[in-house]
């Protein structure tokens, strides 16, 4: 029988007034499990997490928060990191881990423990008593993620943790978020910078206007934009338009001949099309494959950039 | 429960061990001592009052100038322990010259107007008239009361009635019968505990008063602690961390029982410091302040009535402030809240006279007034279905105020944004439960 999962949610809706801020949202997210919730502001992700943990109510649909139809029954075994800080700025770090942790169960003198642990491996040692009002705003990220993790919770959901952030804070909270999940700990995470979610992500749902617009793994997610690839030679568009799995073109020209950007259709793969370019004997001088991220996925998926082409089936 | 008690633990100990607190703390007994003492230290230090008279009555010897003078002069003329008895002057010369109370009015404010500034100018008693019709001014430099008008009223009185007695034909000694007859109503009670009716026996009244001028205080108080603790944690967005650690209802309830339990730590320190006190007191006022606290259940009753009482309000101001961006915000949302506080006390006075007043009987009935009032009807010995019906409202209104409360408070501490508070509380209404 396979395991139930950390978090399903089955059709939901939630409205405020005639908008629907969600509307018919449903996706699986399994036990250990990084997941990326992606999407432009506004597209509906913080009402989304605010109904996982119960914080308000869908107008319709079923969620399933560890096994619990309503987040709030389980909020001991939930951490939660909002996009601000979170924390009282007059605390220091020991003292705001003491007290959220033992809200959430723990006692206050583990938590503290626990967090002086945790704050001195992401070199914050020197700052365990000093109030987080006086912390940069990297270091009271930190924090917070760190008072989130105290209790040890079975499911982890940050909004935007890597807003604002310096590269070398990411770093350690990407370092943080991958030793959580090799715990056995599912991490669900919002954010619009995707290169986190690039390196992070077993899985990602790509959210616009409220609706689901993708589903799946990184890979998959990068299939659905078309692939790229660039020519130079004595080349014409119109040669090069008719080659296989070719979707569009664009030209510039060289001090010797041209240089041709060359869309895919949706699922061809580029050597398809290069074979098929080289036996076709046309004299090409210099070619170059580019894989399409999961940014311009994003901007394809959410329908933020008109440049690119349509993609059946989003 | 227990996430209750570490919010309360919090909220407590986030302001008792603050400097600021701990000042407050030493603070509130130096200047309730100095609100005392300096009043007393000024009525003092002030000069005694210059007085000169005019007496154009021309009774001779026996005129109420020469008598009311002969009074300055033994120093009989102040109306406080504290005060200085006013010194007689002699009259200036400007003045001398007067025949009518309006000629020696034109005279006086020459006078005055000629010195400026300077008002250490003596005030001056013109009396004219007849027995019969007594006019009497007191010119003083500045255009202000003084208490000295009292005090001269009263001797000048006291010399008419004398006057009046001896012109029906009494003599000195029965004028003096007359004058020190009076006669001192006791007043006696089952309830005091002596029978006769002291001070000590009416402390338990005057005491119940003071609680609920003390609620007042910590209602006041509490308001402006709690919606700048609320308005805190919701610019800070930690509220958001807390509803996801706690219900609602254990937030804004540890956050107003915390502050609560700050104000009783508070009253007990004084409590203490004035048992201490006490021990200085004469015996006999020291042992009828020690047995007060406990007369007539006050003490246990005066906890319900502040601790009932500051909840429901305090769970109010909360819900309040939870819609708020900024304590100005709160500050003008609550004003209409606070100045419903004004009645009670208003009630309180009166209650204080006639306790058993249907007015008070009923008001006292009324939630948002029955911890202001419910424990003056209380010491009076009301009847039990009185307090019960009294405590099971507030208890349903309490509840209420915490149901909305914590509703306002789920509802505005999620809030983000530019949001117009008809929106939040629509919003508030069909929040999830």
């Amino acid at each position: 029988m396979a395991e139930a999962p950390a978090l399903e949610l089955t059709e939901v809706t939630r409205r405020f007034g005639d908008r629907a801020v969600v509307d018919g949202l449903g996706f699986r997210v399994e036990r250990g499990a990084v997941f990326g919730f992606l999407g432009p502001n506004g597209a509906g992700k913080t009402t989304t997490l605010r109904m996982i943990l119960g914080l308000v109510a869908p107008t319709s649909g079923r969620l399933d928060v560890l096994g619990a139809a309503d987040g709030r029954r389980v909020r001991d075994r939930i951490g939660f990191l909002p996009e601000e800080r979170g924390l009282h700025p007059r605390m220091t770090p020991l003292q705001a881990a003491g007290f959220l942790g033992s809200l959430k169960g723990v006692p206050a003198q583990a938590a503290r423990r626990k967090a002086r642990t945790l704050l001195e491996g992401l070199g914050l040692g020197a700052s365990l008593n000093t109030q987080i009002r006086r912390l940069s705003k990297g270091m009271a990220q930190q924090v917070a993620l760190v008072c989130t993790l105290v209790h040890d919770p079975d499911l982890l959901i940050l909004d935007e943790p890597f807003s604002g952030l310096d590269p070398m804070h990411q770093q350690g909270l990407e370092t943080l978020i991958r030793e959580r999940a090799a715990a056995g700990a599912t991490v669900v995470f919002s954010t619009h910078v995707m290169s986190h979610a690039e390196r992070l992500c077993d899985q990602v749902v790509l959210l616009a206007r409220g609706r689901k617009v993708f589903d799946g793994t990184v890979q998959q997610a990068r299939s659905r934009v078309p692939g790229r690839l660039i020519l130079e030679g004595d080349l014409t568009p119109e040669v090069i338009a008719a080659l296989p799995g070719v979707a569009e073109v664009a030209a510039s020209d060289l001090p010797e001949g041209r240089r041709l950007e060359v869309w895919l259709s949706p699922g061809v793969e580029a050597h398809q099309t290069l074979s098929a370019a080289f036996r076709a004997g046309l004299p090409i001088r210099r070619f170059e494959s580019r894989e399409p991220g999961l940014h311009e996925a994003f901007l394809l998926l959410t329908g933020t950039r008109a440049d690119l082409p349509e993609v059946a089936g989003a | 429960m227990r996430r209750l008690l570490i919010i309360l633990r919090r909220e407590y100990l986030a302001y008792l061990l603050t400097p600021g607190f701990l000042l407050a703390l030493v603070a509130f007994p130096v200047i309730m001592a100095a609100s005392i003492g300096i009043p007393a230290l000024i009525a003092r230090q002030a000069p005694a009052a210059k007085v000169a008279v005019l007496d154009l009555t021309g009774l001779g010897a026996g005129s109420p100038g020469n008598a009311l003078s002969a009074q300055i002069r033994e120093g009989d003329t102040r109306n406080l322990p504290s005060e200085r008895p006013a010194r007689l002057v002699p009259l200036p010369a400007e003045i001398a010259g007067a025949r009518t109370s309006e000629e020696a009015g034109h005279l006086i404010t020459s006078y005055y107007g000629a010195a400026g500034k300077d008002d250490t100018r003596p005030a001056i008693l013109v009396l004219a008239g007849t027995p019969d019709d007594l006019d009497a001014r007191l010119w003083t430099p500045r255009a202000r009361l003084i208490d000295l008008s009292g005090e001269l009223e009263d001797r000048l009185t006291e010399w008419l009635q004398t006057e009046r007695m001896r012109a029906a034909g009494l003599d000195a000694e029965g004028i003096d019968n007359i004058v020190s007859a009076q006669v001192d109503v006791k007043t006696y009670s089952p309830e005091a505990s002596e029978g006769l009716v002291k001070m000590g026996d009416r402390i338990p009244q005057m005491a119940a008063v003071g609680v609920s001028y003390l609620l007042c205080m910590m209602i006041l108080m509490g308001s402006g602690m709690i919606s700048t603790s609320v308005i805190e944690e919701k610019s800070s967005r930690v509220i958001e961390v807390l509803v996801t650690s706690a219900h609602p209802a254990e937030l804004l309830l540890g956050k107003v029982l915390g502050i609560l339990l700050l104000f009783l730590t508070v009253l007990g320190a004084l409590l203490g410091a004035g048992l201490l006190a006490a021990g200085y007191l004469p015996p006999g006022l020291t042992e009828g302040l020690s047995k007060a606290p406990f007369a007539r259940g006050l003490l246990p009753w005066a906890l319900v009535f502040l601790v009932s009482g500051f909840l429901m309000y305090g769970s109010l101001f909360a819900g309040l402030a939870a819609f708020c961006e900024t304590p100005r915000e709160a500050q003008s949302l609550a004003t209409p809240l606070s100045m419903v506080l004004v009645i009670p006390l208003l009630l309180v006075i009166s209650a204080l006279q006639a306790p058993d007043s249907p007015i008070i009987r009923i008001a006292a009935l009324i939630p948002p007034f029955t911890p202001f009032l419910m424990l003056l009807r209380v010491v009076e010995n009301a009847p039990a279905w009185e307090v019960l019906t009294g405590l099971a409202l507030m208890g349903l209104t309490t509840a209420a105020a915490i149901g909305v409360g914590v509703q306002a408070y789920r509802t505005g501490a999620l809030s983000q944004g530019q949001t117009t508070l008809w929106s939040l509380i629509r919003r508030s209404l069909t929040a999830r439960n």
